[in-house]
């Protein structure tokens, strides 16, 4: 009988203990379904209140879809952007960065053309994979209204660049000049052919030999062209054979076609490389005598090669794309992008942050980007394809 | 009797054949102690390249999903190859022939065909979602045939009849399996592990079209490295580590393997 009463008596306290715990988890859990959780509230003032000054925000809608989807999938090079801008953007935004790296683009082409699902939100892409990527229709546009820093501090007539009039699908990040580069402890720089073509595709008995040029069919015609005074993009047979008796003229002086040239170049072993040159100014900060090397732009002009961020439609969280370029796109982190890769940019706020080293490595000559051509399909689909595909076969024997 | 003069030859021989060998390896491993960032000249002598590849989080990522990839692949395929060999030599079966030839097509088959392949099949055939499962799949694909080939090598030369005398001592089957077969196909799914390991470690081509977001391995990093990283030397530490470990690994069990013979 006692036994029975405590029962009930415990049974009592029990009710009046579950309860209050009851009504201790029922009232705060009615209070978020009521005004929503009190922890998401002002997370995106929190945002606004932290962009610096200058800066224009993303819009709430964009920010919230970009939080909401929680990560953010990245594909592009590895080591070659500062970790801290990634870092900052995690931070800043609260979403995971996933990155997967390429070893290069025509690879990353092949993946996305095999499985146009892939599912990254970004891929750091150039015209020609653009090119593909879009006639493949697997990009979303870009929603301009979403990225007002692009908008505001992108140069007008990056905006409107060949590869992508009206910037609807990609966002430059990084300008690259196609040029060549000597090591000055080998060859004079005063040399009265540099920087134009004419050392490179002329002067072999003064480099004896000690020439790498990239890996890349277009590249290499593409150079040989603009040497002769044509377009790099040119169809002509007429242009296409004048090119082909340039290069086959320099194939003895021609070391190797490579894609990764810098360690022989850092080795010394070369003297003249064909390539991107902002690519060699802090390899030539390795050298511990002293950077030998010299960045040629030839008055010719060049390959200009634009990194492009596109937003694959295989990926989960576009919106994150939009944040991450408008995060870009402030001038300090711009500056902070430029400053570690020497690359050139189309960005009009950050010449004041740009170091003295990186501003003259990567500054050509005064309307030199008007002289220098992007790679269209002219060169690399058709009639332009086939006839630059049996040069490089010749030339590769 | 050799004569001396012939002995100093073959000595040579030898050293030659091995510095080929090893040559590329004892270089790789001495410039990733020179404190050149590219590891290509000696500048002084420096561990810090081993610190850094520690703290460099993408690297140490990209190895443990590597040692994550390559383990499960050895398990996997050794099981299978080792199961499926010995099913080809124990049983006749109509077609025995052809499916034992028609094994070797996943190695035959130049690998970028066998990726874009295996790409589409998994994406728009049987939808098997790309990543680690996929990955894992393809790499079973491609290494099981070979412990399917070392396990037949070895039962060409196992006395079966030991299995008969386990049987006709009143052991079933499966303590058969267990006690005289398995120790038998031993030095068999040893050899098959020892070679998977490092073929599925190693794997560029297939694993970069399968790979999903997030399962980028440690080839696919250095691949990537390579095009603009100021620190390729990282490359050497790395692949320093991975050659000492099976290294190391072999050594350790061929003396436990001696050991053991002494033993009995």
């Amino acid at each position: 009988m006692f036994i029975r009463q405590e029962k009930h008596f415990l049974k009592g306290k029990w009710a009046i203990c579950t309860l209050i715990v009851g009504i201790l988890i029922l009232f705060p859990a009615l209070t978020i379904i009521a005004e929503g959780p009190p922890e998401e509230e002002g997370i995106y003032e929190k945002y606004v209140a932290s962009v610096p000054q200058g800066c224009k925000p993303v819009p709430r809608e964009c920010f919230e879809q970009a939080v909401a989807g929680k990560t953010f999938a990245m594909y592009d090079w590895a080591a070659w952007w500062p970790e801290e801008l990634y870092e900052g953007f995690s931070k800043t935004f609260g979403i995971e960065i996933v990155r997967d790296n390429y070893p290069d683009l025509d690879t990353a082409l092949a993946k996305f053309r095999l499985n146009p699902k892939t599912p990254y939100d970004y891929f750091l892409a150039n015209p020609k994979s653009l090119w593909y990527l879009k006639e493949d229709e697997i990009l979303h546009e870009v929603n301009h209204d979403w990225i007002p820093n692009a908008n505001r501090y992108m140069a007008e007539d990056i905006k409107n660049a060949s590869w992508d009039p009206g910037y609807r699908y990609t966002v430059l990040t990084t300008l690259g000049f196609d040029a060549y580069v000597i090591n000055t402890n080998f060859i004079d720089k005063n040399d009265s052919r540099i920087p134009s073509w004419e050392f490179l595709f002329e002067g072999g008995e003064a480099y004896q030999g000690k020439l790498v040029m990239r890996n890349e069919m277009n590249r290499v015609i593409g150079n040989a062209l603009k040497y002769l005074g044509y377009s790099l993009n040119s169809t002509s047979e007429k242009e296409l054979a004048e090119a082909k008796k340039v290069l086959l003229r320099l194939k003895p002086y021609i070391m190797a076609f490579d894609s990764w040239p810098k360690r022989a170049v850092l080795a010394q072993e070369v003297w003249v490389v064909e390539g991107i040159v902002h690519d060699y100014l802090y390899l030539g900060g390795l050298i511990p005598e002293g950077n030998p090397f010299f960045a040629a732009y030839p008055p010719e002009g060049c390959l200009l090669s634009p990194m492009l961020i596109t937003i694959p439609k295989g990926g989960g969280n576009p919106a994150a794309t939009h944040c991450f370029i408008n995060y870009l796109y402030r001038p300090e982190n711009f500056a902070k992008l430029i400053n570690t890769t020497a690359y050139g940019h189309g960005h009009t706020a950050i010449d004041d942050l740009i170091t003295e080293d990186v501003e003259k490595w990567m500054t050509p000559p005064e309307g030199y980007r008007k002289k220098c051509e992007v790679l269209n399909t002219d060169s690399f689909t058709g009639k332009g394809e086939k006839l630059r595909a049996d040069i490089w076969q010749e030339l590769k024997k | 009797m050799r004569s001396p003069k012939k002995g100093k030859i073959l000595f040579i021989i030898i050293v030659v054949g091995y510095l080929f060998l090893w040559g590329p390896i004892i270089v790789l491993g001495f410039f990733s102690f020179s404190s050149d960032s590219y590891g290509t000249r000696w500048l002084s002598f420096t561990t810090k390249w081993y610190g850094e590849l520690f703290q460099t989080s993408a690297l140490m990522d990209a190895v443990v999903r590597s040692l994550i990839i390559a383990s499960v692949t050895v398990v996997a395929a050794t099981a299978i190859g080792t199961l499926a060999g010995y099913g080809l030599y124990k049983y006749k079966f109509l077609g025995r022939r052809i499916l034992r030839t028609s094994i070797l097509l996943p190695i035959t088959v130049p690998y970028i065909v066998m990726a874009g392949a295996l790409l589409v099949y998994f994406t728009r055939v049987i939808h098997i979602p790309l990543g680690y499962p996929a990955i894992i799949i393809a790499h079973i694909s491609f290494s099981a045939p070979l412990a399917v080939f070392i396990t037949l090598g070895r039962m060409q030369r196992i006395d079966w009849s030991l299995e008969e005398a386990s049987t006709d001592l009143g052991a079933n089957r499966l303590t058969t399996w267990r006690l005289i077969t398995i120790p038998l196909l031993l030095p068999a799914i040893f050899s098959s592990a020892v070679l998977i390991f490092p073929w599925s470690f190693n794997d560029f081509t297939i694993t970069y079209f399968v790979a999903g977001v997030g399962t980028s391995t440690l080839p696919l990093y250095l691949f990537s490295m390579l095009q603009y990283s100021l620190k390729p030397v990282l490359i050497n530490g790395i692949s320093l580590i991975f050659i000492l470990l099976p290294t190391i690994g072999i050594l350790v069990v061929s003396s436990l393997q001696r050991e053991t013979k002494k033993t009995r």
